[in-house]
């Protein structure tokens, strides 16, 4: 069961990696990026940091959407990790069974605004979030779950 | 009603602050974590602040659980002169792992619990480049 579907540039870090998994139960962290997906050194970091008792799997946006028949019959707590808005619309838009997904953490860039405390997006961003949108799912921002959970909103 | 329980972190200088201040990064704000910055000023005086500080606990209503910097010190030397006095749990040479999984999983302490998680291999000091060799494999999917 997918419990959870996060943005978050770390990726799996301190706040994932202990209060939201243990928060929200997970038995199987999936991190969909394509980035860390072709770095071999960044894969390194998230496995020798994966939590205790919690499996994990690291995948390209296609791999993962390919994957999605046989995750859909696991067992596991799911939670979903992606690392940028951009592969996040793109899974989103093959895999529209997404009911919401929280921006935990997006850094700031050139030319990006603040929309939440650590939640900054630059034009292609809010083009990626209103695809998301598109799909049917809800977006959301929280940093942690003692954090107060914002909904993302763009002016028409 | 299940016990609560309180946690303190007392170190040398204002340590106990930093590790509160990484806390309320990773974990967010924890109501029952408190620092003690002890000798950042010249009057202070520990046997004091710990004769308070359990003076003014509710031992029956939740445990304490102390945590100091290292083994040996003053601060832990100076809670250890205390452990025949009042029933809190003393713990030493702590980290931030330690500290998240204790904050985290542990809703009630028991001798036992904190015994286990003072013996996990988690929570040791690593040297990652020897380590890399070892890295588990991403999970079969």
């Amino acid at each position: 069961m997918i419990k959870a579907v996060r943005v978050d540039h770390r990726l799996v870090h301190g706040q994932v990696a202990f209060t939201w998994t243990h928060y929200l139960a997970v038995s199987r962290i999936i991190v969909i990026d394509d980035k860390a997906a072709n770095d071999e050194f960044q894969k390194m970091a998230l496995n020798m940091s994966k939590p205790a008792g919690v499996k994990l799997n690291i995948f390209t946006v296609e791999k993962a959407l390919s994957k999605m028949p046989k995750v859909e019959e696991l067992k596991d707590t799911i939670f979903i990790i992606f690392g940028c808005t951009k592969d996040a619309a793109r899974f989103i838009q093959q895999y529209p069974k997404i009911k919401e997904i929280n921006y935990g953490g997006i850094a700031k860039k050139e030319g990006s605004k603040l929309y939440s405390d650590v939640v900054y997006l630059n034009d292609e961003e809010v083009e990626d979030s209103k695809k998301i949108m598109d799909c049917g799912t809800h977006i959301f921002m929280q940093q942690l779950p003692s954090t107060k959970r914002e909904e993302l909103k763009f002016e028409k | 009603m299940e016990k609560g329980k309180k946690v303190i972190i007392a170190t040398h200088g204002y340590l106990a602050d930093g590790f509160v201040s990484a806390l309320n990064i990773i974990v967010g704000d924890m109501k029952d974590l408190k620092a003690m910055c002890c000798y950042t000023s010249p009057d202070f005086n520990l046997d004091n602040q710990i004769t308070q500080m359990m003076e003014n606990h509710d031992f029956e209503k939740e445990d304490l659980v102390i945590c100091t910097d290292i083994l040996g010190g003053s601060v832990n030397n100076g809670f250890v002169k205390f452990l025949g006095t009042y029933p809190f749990h003393l713990i030493t040479n702590i980290n931030l792992a330690f500290l998240i999984d204790l904050l985290l999983t542990t809703p009630t302490v028991s001798d036992n619990t904190l015994e286990m998680k003072t013996q996990e291999e988690l929570f040791g000091v690593k040297y990652i480049n020897k380590s890399i060799a070892f890295i588990p494999d991403e999970d079969d999917l």
